[in-house]
């Protein structure tokens, strides 16, 4: 994703914001920055990308505390993500065998009308211990509909 | 106004038959699905399968196609008295579809056609022919799909892509579960794809692309490099990838084979299964080895199993046929399109010929479809596992009941079939009773 933003700066590493693009990316991610912050995207010539940084930015507020951005309409609820994530499998038997977990089981994934929903954020292996100690429910899906931000 | 929550239904969106799905429902409506793929949803919800949000229309009212092209509604029992009166003219009946049907409306409709010359085009045909044809000379052994997830170190889709077919198929039992012998799931299996073209099973699975006429020729080799002989695969490929299939192949434990129809649209697809069931029988010697078929309705091996056990392949008057654009339309014939949308496939020839001959086109659907708008005749039915129960068996042959959601109105297959033959007759069905 970071990568991505970056396209859309103008890569000049200018260092007029204080730093060089690709920090200036890592944190328009972490929402501690805005793209305003960086003068030479203001300029007309950056018009195009000034617009498509800022989809890419409103597409970012549907991720999760857990990094979870999930698309929709990618996902066609295979459930694979449910039975490779690391908390379901440790505390859900159903899943361990490979059913859907019953409706009161805690779970940090669901199947819910044929799509991957978050159940429970916080019940999430990437708050609880380090974040980048678990992406297997990104890496094991087939259509790509789980990205980690 | 009732809601209530249901849990542990079986879902007949796909020949997985999923039994853990719940559903929400709101009076007679399922509102919400939990653990149902995408099509199961769909299902559920009353979707169209590949177009999300846009609902599909049902199938409300049995009706004829009067000359004016008017449709009128008719009592059910009026408009299977018509198709009664067609089917008793007809010299030999063409049954489509099939595959969307009760095992119990299967048992009664091969009983009914036994003495009829039939002609048999299931809507996963092509599978099912090729499939009977390996059976007949190699006997293919099945196994559970439990038994998969429980014992299979080695799993091979052969030209599937069961994220498109049975979405939940590698989740529930292929590939990632834990089971008795496979403790750490996938960690625990080797698993393959073999594919004309990079699929997103090459995220989960090794991949092993190949030309389409090369099919039949790299099973040859691997068959002839597991006799001892060196791996010669054709020309332009490269050997690396077979070599380690061949040695994941060779050190497994329990293998199951997944075919799927991607083979089966080219001419040579036959002989593929034909070589890899001959392979499947080799291998059998070293260790426990399966050959599954993928397919798509969610009961086609129902057909199948019953197909079979009639004596359907002896049936001198029967004959299975794969591919429904072979169909030769001829005068005598009445098209019975059951649960599938037989004119969304037929060629334009067929569809004048069909005209020419005035053949009747009598259809017994849920769903309103091309079929249902050409047809002389339509019978509205219920869907299995929402407006009425029936039994269906899941790809691997396990029989599972469906039951319905709510009293509604609507006709079972069984029903309406049952008094398309005799209306007054009781036709067992040994399948299994109804519990």
């Amino acid at each position: 994703m970071i990568q991505k933003i970056l396209e859309q700066l103008p890569g000049t590493d200018c260092q007029m914001c204080g730093m060089s693009c690709a920090d200036f990316a890592a944190f328009l991610l972490s929402g501690d920055l805005s793209p305003q912050e960086c003068p030479v995207l203001q300029e007309d010539a950056y018009a195009d990308r000034r617009e498509a940084l800022a989809a890419l930015l409103e597409s970012l507020k549907a991720r999760a505390k857990s990094g979870h951005l999930i698309d929709p309409d990618k996902c066609n609820g295979c459930g694979i993500c449910l039975i490779v994530c690391e908390y379901n499998v440790a505390n859900d038997p159903e899943s361990r065998r490979g059913k859907g977990p019953s409706k009161d089981a805690k779970v940090v994934l669901r199947i819910v009308n044929g799509r991957v929903v978050l159940a429970d954020e916080t019940l999430c292996t990437r708050l609880l211990q380090a974040a980048d100690k678990c992406s297997k429910c990104q890496d094991h899906c087939p259509t790509q509909a789980i990205v980690l931000i | 106004m009732t809601h209530k929550t249901v849990t542990s239904l079986v879902c007949c969106g796909c020949s997985c038959l999923c039994d853990d799905i719940d559903a929400v429902i709101d009076e007679d409506r399922v509102v919400e699905t939990a653990n149902a793929c995408r099509w199961g949803a769909a299902r559920f919800l009353g979707l169209k399968k590949f177009s999300s949000g846009l609902p599909r229309a049902r199938c409300r009212s049995s009706r004829r196609c009067l000359h004016d092209k008017q449709w009128k509604d008719l009592p059910l029992g009026e408009a299977i008295s018509l198709c009664r009166d067609h089917l008793f003219f007809a010299r030999r009946v063409v049954a489509y579809g099939l595959g969307q049907m009760s095992s119990e409306a299967l048992w009664i409709l091969m009983q009914g056609l036994r003495d009829w010359e039939t002609l048999w085009i299931p809507s996963d045909g092509p599978m099912l022919e090729a499939f009977v044809e390996a059976y007949k000379r190699q006997a293919p052994a099945l196994t559970h799909l439990e038994c998969v997830r429980n014992q299979a170190d080695l799993v091979v889709f052969w030209g599937a892509n069961p994220l498109r077919s049975t979405p939940r198929l590698l989740s529930r039992y292929g590939l990632f579960p834990r089971g008795r012998f496979t403790e750490r799931g996938a960690e625990d299996r080797k698993a393959w794809t073999v594919d004309i073209q990079a699929t997103e099973m090459g995220r989960v699975t090794e991949l092993a692309t190949i030309p389409s006429d090369h099919e039949k020729a790299c099973v040859e080799a691997l068959r002839r490099a597991h006799a001892g002989g060196p791996m010669e695969v054709p020309a332009g490929l490269s050997a690396k990838p077979w070599a380690t299939l061949l040695k994941d192949v060779e050190k497994s434990r329990y293998r199951v084979f997944f075919f799927g129809r991607g083979p089966l649209y080219h001419e040579h697809g036959p002989a593929v299964l034909e070589e890899l069931a001959l392979w499947v029988s080799e291998l059998r010697a070293s260790a426990p080895t399966f050959l599954v078929p993928i397919l798509c309705d969610f009961n086609s091996m129902g057909f199948l199993q019953i197909f079979l056990s009639c004596g359907g392949s002896a049936n001198p008057k029967w004959r299975l046929q794969g591919d429904l654009r072979r169909w030769e339309p001829r005068p005598g014939d009445v098209l019975l399109a059951l649960s599938g949308d037989c004119f969304w496939f037929l060629t334009e020839d067929q569809k004048n010929a069909v005209r020419q001959h005035h053949i009747p086109v009598l259809a017994l659907s849920a769903y309103e479809t091309t079929t249902t708008a050409h047809a002389d005749v339509v019978l509205a039915v219920g869907l299995q596992g929402l407006d009425v129960s029936g039994q269906a068996a899941r790809l691997d042959g396990m029989t599972l009941f469906a039951e319905k959601l709510w009293a509604d109105a609507a006709a079972s297959d069984e029903a309406v079939i049952r008094k398309l033959f005799d209306p007054h007759a009781e036709i067992g069905n040994p399948c299994a009773p109804r519990p």
